[in-house]
């Protein structure tokens, strides 16, 4: 099992997350915007970063670029609601590997999450 | 005044999420005022379009549907209750811009800010609302938009 980071400003969806990724058998850890998702994940090293993007202080895509930038080996996974194409193309260029569209199910997050957990 | 394809892109956007989210079927329904002890969210829109979303139920209401996304039995207080309505107006908002993008239309949304209170006024000044009532099993709820194109002329 994997070591995984919830980064949202939801606390709703941050429970709902976590609570389904632990009964997985996961290790989670949480952080309520983008710049405590960088601390957080220079911290704790996780093998996947959950992400969201709309969120205060610092949005999701800024997080990924500053967590690329410093070289942390976690992989990026955004989970937003925004349907635009253009939030993915800049996901991708800031850094993110997948990207999740709320609401999602669960099979389809777990599908996501396989191709790119450590093996 | 917001063309049709546009409030159909919010109406339809709302059933889904709703319906996928919490996995009871919402429907479109003739809207009425908030409620007086409505728990409301709103999200700023910027861009081609500017102005407020607001999503609004009345707390019981909001208090099922938190219970039927979390498969525990909550109190009326707990903070979920609160946070399940706008987790579900910044899927509504953040859903639709990706179909208002297909209609050529490119917006920015904030993050959500939560409105609560008794008899709580929220308006954005010189924008005619549009507002749409929908139904579920478990309440009804509101969605009012308070948009223009931008660059549109405010209405006195």
């Amino acid at each position: 099992m994997a070591k995984l980071l919830v980064v949202d400003d939801s606390a709703f969806a941050r429970r709902r997350l976590v609570q389904f990724l632990e009964s997985q058998g996961h290790t989670v850890v949480e952080a309520g915007n983008g710049q405590d998702a960088v601390t957080v994940a220079e911290r704790e090293a996780p093998d996947v970063i959950l992400m969201d993007i709309t969120m205060p202080v610092l949005d999701g895509i800024q997080a990924t670029a500053a967590i690329k930038a410093k070289g942390l080996a976690a992989k990026v996974i955004m989970v937003s609601a925004i349907g635009q194409k253009s939030a993915v193309l800049e996901a991708v260029q800031a850094g993110a590997v997948d990207y999740l569209l709320k609401p999602y199910e669960e099979e389809t997050l777990m599908a996501t999450l396989r191709r790119h957990l450590p093996t | 005044m917001l063309s049709t394809d546009i409030v159909q892109a919010f109406r339809t956007t709302t059933e889904y999420v709703f319906t996928q989210a919490v996995q009871v079927p919402l429907e479109t329904c003739p809207s009425t005022d908030l409620p007086d002890n409505a728990v409301t969210a709103l999200i700023a829109v910027t861009g081609s379009l500017e102005g407020l979303v607001l999503l609004a139920m009345g707390r019981a209401t909001a208090l099922a549907v938190a219970e039927a996304m979390t498969g525990d039995h909550l109190s009326p207080d707990d903070e979920l209750v609160e946070g399940v309505v706008v987790e579900i107006t910044n899927m509504v908002v953040g859903r639709t811009t990706g179909e208002l993008e297909r209609l050529g239309l490119r917006c920015d949304i904030s993050p959500p800010a939560l409105v609560s209170g008794q008899r709580v006024e929220v308006a954005a000044v010189g924008i005619p609302p549009v507002t749409l009532g929908f139904q579920s099993r478990l309440g009804p709820l509101t969605l009012r938009l308070e948009l223009r194109r931008r660059g549109a002329q405010r209405e006195a």
